[in-house]
């Protein structure tokens, strides 16, 4: 799924700038965030971090070139005849 | 979009007094029992294609045609119309949205389907079968799908603290 070890560790650096700047668009003095409320944005925050790492390595990008090349949804009796 | 349609899905519904409040239709509260059915099924709806298509009545190629049209999406509203206008607009937000979640697949929309056979794409992740395994872990194995479906979970939780839901009650 990754080419480089370092994209889950990247990931993470994205997280934490993601769920930084939502709990800080969100967290007012009246009602501020408690540590698991916060832990529950970093933790889900790691979905699209770990998504923007994605995008620095390049087994994703060859996964996608390599899918694009195939059309899933030819007629399957074609496809069967053509192997 | 997979997964991150269920995210999308409950975030709409969380929008529901703000949608139905600006159609000038009656108010729908926000994840309401009304509100949560309407959107999940309205949003699911376009996928239901893929029944035809397990049970040997229509080709893969059916899927991401016909449900996926403004036309599906407007005459789903208007059927809806008569029995509850709140419904109407709120079926025809949650497929609009979904269009827009799937406009990331390479495998196109054919939004104005049947004037036009001409497929919309951002093209961000490359379409790999309307269901099964191979389908749903070819499609985490792109970024961009990481990035918008996991985004849509960020984008609900920051919901449910705004509308003060467990657990940000």
């Amino acid at each position: 799924m990754f080419e480089y070890r370092r994209t889950p560790y990247l990931g993470l650096v994205f997280a934490a700038a993601i769920g930084f700047a939502v709990t800080w668009l969100l967290e007012t003095p009246e009602r501020p965030l408690t540590l698991a409320q916060a832990a529950i944005f970093y933790a889900l925050s790691y979905l699209p971090g770990l998504g923007l790492a994605m995008l620095t390595d390049p087994a994703p990008r060859k996964a996608k070139a390599e899918y694009l090349k195939v059309d899933f949804y030819a007629p399957r009796d074609v496809g069967e005849a053509g192997e | 979009m997979q997964v991150g349609h269920l995210a999308l899905a409950g975030t709409i519904a969380s929008f529901a007094p703000e949608i139905t409040a600006a159609a000038g239709v009656p108010r729908v509260e926000a994840w309401s029992v009304e509100s949560l059915a309407v959107v999940f099924v309205a949003h699911y709806l376009p996928n239901f294609d893929v029944i035809p298509i397990k049970l040997g009545w229509a080709t893969d190629r059916f899927h991401c045609s016909y449900s996926h049209t403004l036309l599906f999406a407007a005459a789903v509203g208007a059927a809806l119309w008569p029995f509850n206008a709140s419904w109407a607009v709120l079926a025809v937000v949650s497929l609009l949205l979904h269009f827009v979640a799937d406009s990331g697949s390479s495998v196109g929309l054919p939004l104005l389907l049947p004037f036009s056979r001409k497929r919309y794409s951002l093209y961000l992740w490359a379409d790999t079968g309307h269901s099964g395994w191979f389908a749903f872990r070819s499609t985490y194995q792109q970024a961009w799908t990481w990035v918008t479906e996991g985004g849509m979970f960020v984008v609900l939780a920051a919901r449910c603290h705004q509308l003060r839901v467990w657990p940000f009650s």
